[in-house]
């Protein structure tokens, strides 16, 4: 039934909101360009205002998850075009509406047919409900890859036992992790007019040195966590 | 084997009894089962938009039509026949069966009839199922309970259906489960049937550009609904007249 993979579904997501997703999924993006992916489309689930979508204003669309119209527009355009990567910033609202609208239409089996391999990056949040998102979430996700993503912010405050049957069932699950970052490059992240794109082509000259070097190590670190998954493909992250 | 006929009704508008049809009729083509269907919506025949090459549309109340659906039952090669009736005539067509004797054959085992009332969440729908148990006894008698659009109805009161359904000794109970409205709106639209939708395309059979997650929610419902009906023992009986899959023909008998 599986053919080449020509392209992939990245959904960014948690069970929790403010525990860099948003931020994730920029970093996952801003990338892009860098390996020659000009062509890919973020959908932004922040309706009506938009989040990552200020960031990539050219790749992106605000999605309203709530309506059945969004659930159409995302899904279809995914489908309608195999050859482009797509992106979803999912808000953690949408989470479980998300992945039972993918279940039901049997997403992963069609888009599996048309070359698209799907990924999910999951973020872990500070306790076992958190975990229980991740485990929950497997049951729902045939053939698509699920990545857990752990914020050290997040995890520096974390109730959960890493020894518990819940944690150590999500073993086998690729882990990376988003070091902690200083207020000022966050700052600095925030930006709209940052582009991660400059910055790696040396055109962000407005910028401390020590935030630079900041940025450089977390780029390092972030992009250096990379290595194939179950699949045999290595992703971008 | 004996024949087969279906009645699927409700005195009360709007509740699903052509969707409900429409159903019955998919199951059985998908399940290779042949089946033919009077529309009764006369003269415009709604089911017949969906299912033109098999169904007739009649009025009820012309012996010559009634006799077209009972008197060709024994002959016709295809042994199910599914009757739309449309809205406000169930009890009568009821009343006419049991006066020419048609409801007596069905009790004494000449055909296998069934009566698969539709009805929606309103006291008026339940009051229906009470006037036609004189009706339905020695027959099958399904109560189907149509979510489809219930975005048009308000919330089921579980406690009062049960009352009024303690009441029936011999009906059989099922759901048809809630299909997304959009994707019900666009197969209405598009006038094709739900396997048709799903497999996107056209009532002529070309390729259609319908929406990948549209199809979905339709195939899915179709899931539950096959659920639902493969517990009713009409369905079951049914499945002796499943023919094996021979697709060309198949689709030559249903025109």
């Amino acid at each position: 039934m599986t053919g080449q993979i020509k392209s992939h579904f990245y959904v960014f997501c948690s069970d929790r909101a403010r525990n860099g997703k948003t931020l994730l999924a920029r970093l996952f993006c801003g990338y892009l360009p860098n390996v020659g992916q000009n062509q890919f489309h973020v959908f932004d689930t922040s309706s009506p205002a938009g989040s990552i979508s200020r960031y990539f204003p050219q790749n992106s669309e605000i999605i309203d998850f709530n309506k059945t119209s969004g659930r159409v527009r995302l899904f279809d355009t995914v489908m309608g075009n195999p050859e482009r990567n797509h992106i979803v910033d999912l808000q953690s609202e949408h989470l479980s509406d998300f992945f039972e609208t993918y279940r039901n239409i049997e997403f992963d089996v069609e888009a599996r047919a048309q070359g698209i391999g799907t990924v999910v990056y999951y973020m872990l949040d500070r306790d076992d409900k958190s975990l229980q998102g991740a485990h929950d979430l497997q049951d729902q996700i045939n053939f698509a890859e699920c990545i857990l993503v752990k914020n050290d912010q997040i995890e520096k405050r974390s109730s959960y036992n890493p020894d518990s049957d819940l944690a150590v069932s999500l073993n086998h699950l690729r882990t990376i992790r988003l070091p902690v970052l200083s207020d000022e490059l966050l700052n600095i992240l925030e930006q709209e007019t940052f582009s991660l794109f400059d910055f790696i082509a040396g055109k962000e000259a407005d910028i401390a040195y020590d935030i630079k070097l900041e940025l450089w190590n977390l780029l390092d670190f972030f992009y250096g966590q990379r290595s194939p998954d179950s699949h045999g493909v290595t992703h971008y992250i | 084997m004996k024949p087969t006929l279906i009645l699927v009704g409700a005195d009360k508008g709007g509740v699903g009894k052509t969707t409900t049809s429409r159903a019955l009729l998919d199951y059985m083509s998908r399940n290779n089962i042949l089946a033919r269907a009077f529309d009764t919506e006369n003269p415009r025949g709604t089911l017949a938009r969906f299912y033109p090459g098999i169904t007739e549309i009649i009025n009820l109340e012309e012996v010559a039509d009634q006799m077209k659906v009972l008197d060709t039952m024994n002959t016709a090669a295809v042994k199910v026949t599914v009757v739309d009736l449309k809205a406000g005539v169930m009890s009568q067509a009821l009343e006419v069966f049991e006066n020419i004797g048609v409801l007596e054959g069905a009790r004494n085992g000449d055909f296998n009839l069934s009566l698969v009332h539709v009805i929606g969440p309103s006291i008026a729908s339940l009051e229906e199922m009470e006037q036609v148990t004189e009706y339905t006894k020695g027959i099958s008698y399904v109560v189907a309970r149509n979510f489809i659009n219930e975005t048009n109805f308000f919330e089921w009161d579980e406690k009062t259906f049960k009352k009024y359904f303690a009441g029936l000794s011999n009906a059989h109970e099922i759901n048809i489960p809630k299909l997304n409205e959009m994707a019900y709106e666009l197969i209405d639209l598009a006038g094709v049937t739900f396997t048709d939708f799903i497999a996107n395309k056209t009532a002529k059979g070309r390729d259609a550009d319908f929406s990948f997650v549209l199809r979905g929610y339709a195939r899915k419902w179709i899931r539950d609904l096959d659920a639902e009906l493969e517990q009713l023992d009409m369905v079951k009986s049914l499945q002796e007249l499943q023919r094996s899959p021979e697709p060309k023909a198949m689709a030559e008998a249903q025109g």
